[in-house]
């Protein structure tokens, strides 16, 4: 294992689990869907890792190339793995909205204390 | 495979790919309804036709499985649809739920959802659908994630459309989207791991060089990822925790198929990853002690989802946490990985799929007739509503598990499964459920019949359209119970299929 692979091995951990702390322990949603985010984008670090090759170049062929090559494939998984996080975003971003026109806050502990009020209010 | 079926596979997900890529286009007023009815009705019938003929050529040569390369491009490097007796059972099941449930949602969608939202609404419905029957039938493990997550966006915007009656469907669609994307993420890092490990995506294909390879940190590893992702997805106890807010708040006819089909197709993400793609040689695919955790994780969901059900204050509630408890008996099933346990898991899960199914389109008649289905103000229904409340009792029936229902034939499976391959306290868990399902669905019946009629006036009728599909869905599942010969055989095949043929 070469030297850029281990510390991108150490570095993709770092940031998944950054991003899974702030999405557990941050009560603002904004925060808690960039933890999600930040997440995401550690485990697009681990597939691009996975492609890496000692002295490899860009896949394309061409007049007396060296014979190693970079994997192409993760890159083109995480491509569509990046698209489907942009998305996800997108539909959180725009629930977050919705939840500040309808409870006029986006923090979930208060958004908690709202619905119980409700409940009681309702039983 | 002859000329008529062999671009049926495809077909699966084409018919309501496409209907949901018009809906937003031609979707207007009743049109989004009757595009909705046709993909879905056109989708059964070709899913239904699958499986049929693959029946019929798995009893002259199993095991029989439909293989289709997109595009040309031949497996292991292109991509593969794959449809087996299960993945067929299941795609005729998810696409005809959807297709009762659209049935059932004319007017519940009228009522539900802002007429400038409706052509979106059927958009996602269909685009759900399709992302559901995709990740039936493809065998490819990347496909699985893109489609999984297809079906998770489209399902997040559904249930935030139940706002307009109640805000809470916004927060519950929000908690569903972070779990799940989490869940979603963790599968994504497993399926990576077994590309680091294999070098391919086709599940066919990673299973045979799994058995090659020894069994290593990166293989184990990838399967304690996907096993916590895909019961995030499934909602197996303790990871159900997004489930019961937003079947409850969503819009009737989003909760109705959610319930009926999206758990399921987290369940057979487990099974086929368990046992297509993880099973190691000489058959066993989970060692004893993962069959002890998810064995106490389904124990739990179903002492605890009972007990909770049996204490919530509506109806919809009552019916979540009923949920929670009847992932538990599926899954306990196919977990031991015997062959009479599974073919009691995949009988429950289409037994359950119908019940349940029903029972949440008799929760949205509520909600339309009601306007409510808090159990407070249900005391009486069985005079005011003598046809739902009965159809609402004979769905408890099923999920207790009475002789002459279908549940019993599922459970008799299951108990059958659990005993023969050593698992004895499974066995007692699954008996003490059934009793505790008699409990919560007791409570249903004591405020229904032994109650005074409350009088507050109904708001609406009895639509002939909105109790067809109930009776549809109750009346199979009680035609399936007493002629349940048929049924059992396609599950017991499909069940010898994943099993690799060991009896």
């Amino acid at each position: 294992m070469s030297l850029f692979e281990t510390f991108n091995s150490i570095a993709f951990v770092v940031i998944m689990m950054l991003g899974l702390y702030t999405l557990i322990a941050r009560q603002n949603l904004v925060k808690k869907t960039l933890g999600l985010g930040l997440f995401q984008t550690g485990i697009f670090l681990m597939y691009i890792t996975l492609g890496v090759r000692d002295d490899g170049v860009a896949p394309i062929l061409q007049e007396g190339a060296p014979l190693t090559y970079t994997n192409p494939l993760p890159h083109v998984l995480i491509l569509t793995a990046i698209v489907v996080s942009l998305s996800t975003m997108a539909v959180a971003l725009a629930l977050i909205i919705g939840v500040r026109e309808e409870y006029g806050t986006i923090e979930a502990d208060e958004i908690a204390t709202i619905d119980r009020a409700d409940a009681e209010e309702g039983a | 495979m002859n000329s008529e079926t062999s671009m049926l596979p495809v077909l699966i997900v084409l018919i309501p790919l496409v209907g949901g890529v018009l809906a937003p286009i031609i979707g207007r007023g009743i049109f989004g309804w009757l595009l909705a009815l046709v993909t879905t009705g056109a989708a059964t019938f070709v899913s239904g036709t699958l499986l049929l003929f693959i029946h019929a050529q798995n009893t002259l040569t199993p095991p029989f499985a439909i293989s289709y390369p997109l595009g040309g491009w031949p497996a292991p490097h292109g991509i593969e649809l794959k449809i087996d007796l299960l993945s067929a059972l299941l795609a005729t099941l998810v696409s005809g739920m959807g297709f009762m449930v659209t049935l059932f949602s004319r007017q519940g969608v009228d009522d539900e959802i802002p007429a400038d939202r409706r052509r979106f609404f059927w958009s996602l419905w269909l685009l759900a659908i399709t992302g559901l029957l995709g990740i039936l039938i493809t065998g490819d493990a990347f496909n699985v994630y893109v489609l999984l997550e297809i079906s998770s966006l489209t399902i997040y915007g559904l249930i935030a459309m139940g706002r307009q009656r109640n805000r809470q469907a916004l927060t519950a669609a929000l908690n569903y989207l972070v779990l799940g994307s989490v869940g979603a993420s963790f599968i994504l890092i497993a399926i990576g791991l077994l590309y680091a490990k294999t070098g391919t995506l086709n599940m066919a294909d990673i299973h045979a060089k799994l058995l090659l390879a020894p069994v290593d940190a990166t293989v184990l590893t990838a399967r304690a990822f996907l096993l916590a992702g895909v019961a995030l997805k499934m909602a197996l106890f303790p990871l159900h925790l997004w489930m019961p807010a937003a079947y409850s708040t969503a819009p009737s006819a989003v909760a109705a198929l959610l319930a009926a089909t999206a758990t399921k197709v987290g369940i057979y993400m487990g099974m086929r990853f368990i046992f297509s793609v993880f099973a190691m040689s000489g058959g066993a695919a989970l060692s004893e002690a993962n069959i002890l955790i998810i064995g106490i994780c389904c124990g739990a969901a179903i002492i605890f989802g009972s007990l909770s059900a049996a204490r919530q204050p509506s109806l919809s509630l009552l019916l979540a946490y009923s949920s929670v408890a009847q992932i538990g008996y599926i899954v306990v099933g196919m977990t031991v990985g015997h062959i009479d346990a599974m073919t009691g898991s995949i009988l429950h899960m289409v037994f359950h799929a119908l019940i349940k199914g029903g029972l949440f389109l008799c929760a949205g008649i509520l909600i339309y007739r009601l306007g409510t289905t808090r159990l407070e103000d249900l005391a009486g229904l069985g005079q005011r509503m003598p046809w739902v409340s009965g159809a609402i009792v004979v769905g408890g029936l099923g999920m207790i598990g009475i002789p002459g229902t279908a549940g019993f034939v599922s459970k008799f499976y299951l108990l059958k499964g659990l005993i023969l391959s050593g698992h004895p306290v499974l066995a007692g868990l699954v008996l003490i459920g059934s009793v505790l399902a008699a409990i919560y669905t007791w409570r249903f019946v004591e405020i229904a019949y032994l109650r005074p009629a409350e009088d507050t006036p109904l708001r609406n009728g009895l639509p002939f359209e909105k109790f067809l599909p109930v009776l549809l869905l109750l009346g199979a599942s009680i035609y399936l119970g007493l002629q349940p010969g048929a049924i059992i055989d396609v599950a017991h095949d499909a069940a010898q299929q994943l099993l690799g043929g060991s009896p």
